[in-house]
């Protein structure tokens, strides 16, 4: 996967995108435990539909990428169609090399590792669901932009950009510690963008203390005109 | 063509979801993608029991599921919560070695543990193997250590909930300087048998857990009821569950100030009752007094052969108007006559689950007496074998479907290691159906139920 | 309306309170507005949509559950197998299309139907054997005789808890 807009300043990361098309994902097939060999219809049909889920993906990163956000999101959407309850079992032959088993390994342990597998439908899933964040994040839809962030998450926990969206969203919407566990994490899963995590964190920071203080002073006019309500009776 | 061996393993992962015990271990040889389905689920909870220790040996007998963990530590991953309630033993206090190694190697795969439970006194070869659990917020031990081992206890933080089984003196001693590395997360603590906690070590730790919801001690004799209450009502007011223990020899409130509970948001109660006689009425009088809030009472007695007495009974629910609205109630370890259930019944009236003593010999006069429970939904007969001389009679099939029939809204009844499972039906009215019961072991009589837990 | 079209081109017109029901379609309208453009719901079949519309079409206007609500019936660990008689009705149907169902209902994102397919499969299974589920599902088993009594004996702690 090539990154190569990890180094830019905090605004600009929140927008860039993950326009690369992925590549094919290499297979550890002697974990599978769980493929039953697809038929030739059900290889080709699984093949057109991801097709058509690719290219919907990039109509949507281009849609991105001259300020149209919300035929973006349709396009992605589109691509969600297409991806979800997609024959997993065919997809995951598409990508074996030889379906050998050694029986070397335990049924138990194959079984174990099934789980670990990620297929090609798997890496589009996070790109487009992070992508997805990125457009929320734009049109300040702060609720969704964490609910595609972690949909991304769950595909793959270290996505760094989906971290990062995720953390704007949770402190745009008041959540400062959630957020801080999650700029925390962006430091474990790539030291290089902890600069980047620090100034959001910092930012945030300085957000809630204004937060604070404007709730102060207005608590602090509530009570003294109470005060003064009192001393007047 | 979508056949069940075809599902995606997530589908089949929901559907197991909905299954356990024998059905989980019978999907697990169905086939190789049932057993990658079910494989999350089986492994989520890893349980050792009494029943497991039994038929333990380190060669032939049952297989250890931490020497599984340990031989496949791809299936760690799943592991969400540990309870070892027994170990297996090679000579009179001492434990398999080989048991050990095997429990302390598979802990420490366990990267994403929950909760941890070890109610043996084997924590101290296990210890090093809990660190660096970064996802473990519940943690209930027999808690005898050295101080050095306390001391690999206190790397342990974030915990949310915290139960220590007769803790050494230096557990407790260094309860105040853990605490400032759990009162971010810490909201449910549990002392259940200490020498050394009294009113001045309470009153020094409770000030740092500012976001304790569940506070328990029991059994610590240096710490009674009067204490206890004066450091919570103090320190913790929001405290929604709550349990201590009143001592016989506790001085005669009329020397000291009456204690009062007032903890507006409680929900759940529990006191461990050790006086014998019915002066200790006097003393549990003012408690109830500003409990409008309470949901669930368990009181536990001394003898099982006292009487509940009268007077506790209109503590709980006064005859004049209803300050309680009691869901749950569970008297345990004491004689509860029908006349006092007939009581309790035409005051408690929203019931939904009562835990006491079944006359089993006296059924019909017993259903007599909880009929104006409308809510009532479930009933567990807390008697047990030991009780009575002689051979105890059990519950039958039809005195069940007399239960449930005589009072609507009846559902469960449990009784003698048994469930009995209320249906309706068009002929019958209802049928009932008996199923294996084991209650469960990981929690203290006084702890509220999983189901009824109250969040934070 | 919002106009659906289906893997085997089957074009559906359903009620927006109706199609709602599946958070991946609620998601969708919500984030890019509606249109007379169809949704190409490309993993589903107009016979089996005709089933899942039928579903949302009873139980529409009742809430939705909230993704948080999920995860404390994650947490408490015992799930009751209960079904609704409607719903019982509703999915007596053949091994396959329960199964597709299923499919369906985990790729709308409709968790109640999902549950109660789930539900349906694990009341079918409680109490058999493991040769009674194989032949239940008609499922070849695919292990060995030693594999299948290592799987036995490594998950014999598991038994009656």
């Amino acid at each position: 996967m090539s990154n190569t807009d990890t180094s830019i300043s905090t605004t600009q990361a929140s927008e860039s995108i993950e326009s690369v098309s992925s590549p094919g994902v290499v297979q550890d097939s002697l974990r599978d435990a769980n493929v039953k060999v697809p038929t030739q219809s059900e290889l080709s049909t699984v093949e057109s539909k991801l097709a058509t889920a690719r290219s919907k993906k990039d109509t949507g990163d281009a849609a991105f990428k001259v300020g149209d956000v919300k035929s973006a999101l349709r396009s992605y959407h589109e691509t969600l169609l297409y991806l979800h309850g997609i024959d997993k079992n065919a997809l995951k032959s598409l990508g074996m090399a030889s379906p050998s088993s050694p029986s070397s390994i335990s049924a138990v342990d194959q079984a174990a590792g099934a789980k670990d597998v990620t297929t090609e439908a798997d890496i589009i899933l996070e790109k487009v669901y992070a992508n997805m964040s990125a457009c929320h994040v734009k049109q300040e839809n702060w609720k969704r932009a964490v609910d595609t962030a972690d949909k991304a998450l769950s595909k793959n926990a270290a996505n760094s950009k989906a971290l990062f969206r995720k953390a704007k969203a949770l402190g745009e919407l008041g959540f400062f510690e959630k957020a801080e566990t999650a700029l925390n994490e962006i430091k474990k899963v790539a030291p290089n963008e902890a600069p980047m995590a620090d100034a959001e964190l910092a930012r945030q920071k300085m957000m809630d203390r204004e937060r604070q203080k404007a709730h102060d002073q207005k608590m602090r006019g509530w009570l003294s005109r109470e005060k003064k309500q009192a001393a007047s009776e | 063509m979508v056949t069940a061996d075809n599902l995606n393993l997530d589908v089949l992962e929901l559907i197991f979801a909905f299954i356990s015990g024998n059905d989980l271990v019978a999907v697990s040889s169905v086939s190789k993608s049932f057993l990658a389905g079910v494989i999350p689920c089986l492994y989520a909870t890893v349980s050792f029991t009494a029943k497991h220790a039994k038929r333990y040996r380190p060669r032939g007998g049952i297989m250890s599921p931490f020497l599984t963990l340990r031989n496949h530590p791809d299936l760690a991953v799943h592991v969400r919560y540990i309870d070892i309630h027994c170990a297996p033993f090679i000579a009179v206090g001492q434990v398999h070695p080989k048991f050990l190694s095997e429990t302390a190697d598979a802990l420490q795969v366990c990267k994403n543990l929950t909760s941890f439970v070890c109610e043996p006194r084997i924590l101290p070869a296990l210890l090093g193997s809990l660190q660096g659990k970064e996802r473990l917020q519940n943690v209930h031990i027999y808690a005898a250590l050295t101080t050095i081992q306390g001391e690999m206890l206190q790397k342990i933080t974030k915990l949310r909930s915290l139960t220590l089984d007769y803790p050494t003196w230096n557990v407790v001693d260094s309860l105040t300087r853990w605490a400032q590395s759990l009162q971010r997360t810490l909201s449910h603590l549990t002392i259940f048998m200490s020498q050394e906690v009294n009113g001045i070590f309470l009153e020094a730790l409770l000030p740092l857990l500012p976001r304790l919801r569940g506070l328990h001690v029991i059994g610590c004799s240096k710490a009674p009821h009067t204490v206890v209450i004066k450091a919570a009502t103090t320190h913790t007011p929001s405290l929604k569950e709550f349990s201590f223990t009143i001592f016989e020899n506790t001085p005669p409130p009329s020397l000291f100030c009456l204690p009062t509970i007032t903890l507006p948001s409680l929900r759940h109660l529990a006191i461990d009752v050790r006086p014998t006689s019915d002066v200790t009425a006097v003393t549990m009088s003012s408690l109830f007094v500003s409990l409008t809030s309470l949901s669930t009472l368990v009181l536990k007695f001394a003898d099982r052969q006292l009487p509940v007495w009268s007077s506790v009974i209109d503590l709980i629910a006064p005859p004049s108007a209803i300050t309680v609205p009691l869901k749950r109630l569970a008297l345990i370890d004491c004689a509860v006559s029908i006349d006092m259930v007939g009581k309790l019944s035409s005051r408690c009236k929203d019931l939904e689950m009562l835990e006491i003593p079944l006359p089993i010999k006296d059924i019909r006069a017993f259903t007599t007496a909880i009929s104006s429970l409308k809510e009532l939904h479930t009933l567990t007969d807390v008697g047990d074998a030991h009780a009575s001389h002689g051979p105890r009679a059990t519950l039958a099939r039809n005195d069940v479907r007399y239960m449930m029939q005589a009072c609507g809204n009846l559902k469960t009844i449990v009784s003698d290691g048994r469930m009995w499972t209320g249906h309706p039906d068009f002929f019958m009215g209802v049928t009932v159906m008996p199923q294996r019961y084991k209650a469960n072991a990981t929690q203290h009589w006084f702890s509220p139920l999983k189901e009824y837990s109250y969040p934070s | 309306m919002v106009h659906l079209v289906t893997s085997d081109n089957v074009e559906f017109v359903v009620d927006k309170e109706v199609v709602e029901r599946s958070v991946l379609i609620k998601n969708m309208l919500e984030d890019v507005g509606e249109s007379d453009q169809s949704i190409p719901l490309a993993n589903v079949s107009s016979a089996v949509l005709r089933k899942v519309i039928e579903y949302c079409e009873h139980h529409r206007g009742e809430p939705l559950p909230s993704a948080d609500a999920d995860q404390n019936q994650d947490e408490t660990r015992k799930r009751t197998t209960d079904i609704s008689e409607w719903d019982q009705k509703f999915i007596t149907v053949d091994q396959e299309m329960l199964f597709e169902i299923i499919l369906a209902a985990n790729y709308l994102d409709i968790k109640s139907l999902l549950d109660v397919g789930c539900k349906t499969v694990a009341n079918m299974i409680k109490g058999k054997t493991p040769d009674e589920i194989r032949r239940l599902f008609n499922i070849v088993n695919d292990f060995t005789p030693e594999e299948e009594a290592q799987i036995k004996k490594e998950n014999e702690w598991a038994e009656d808890r």
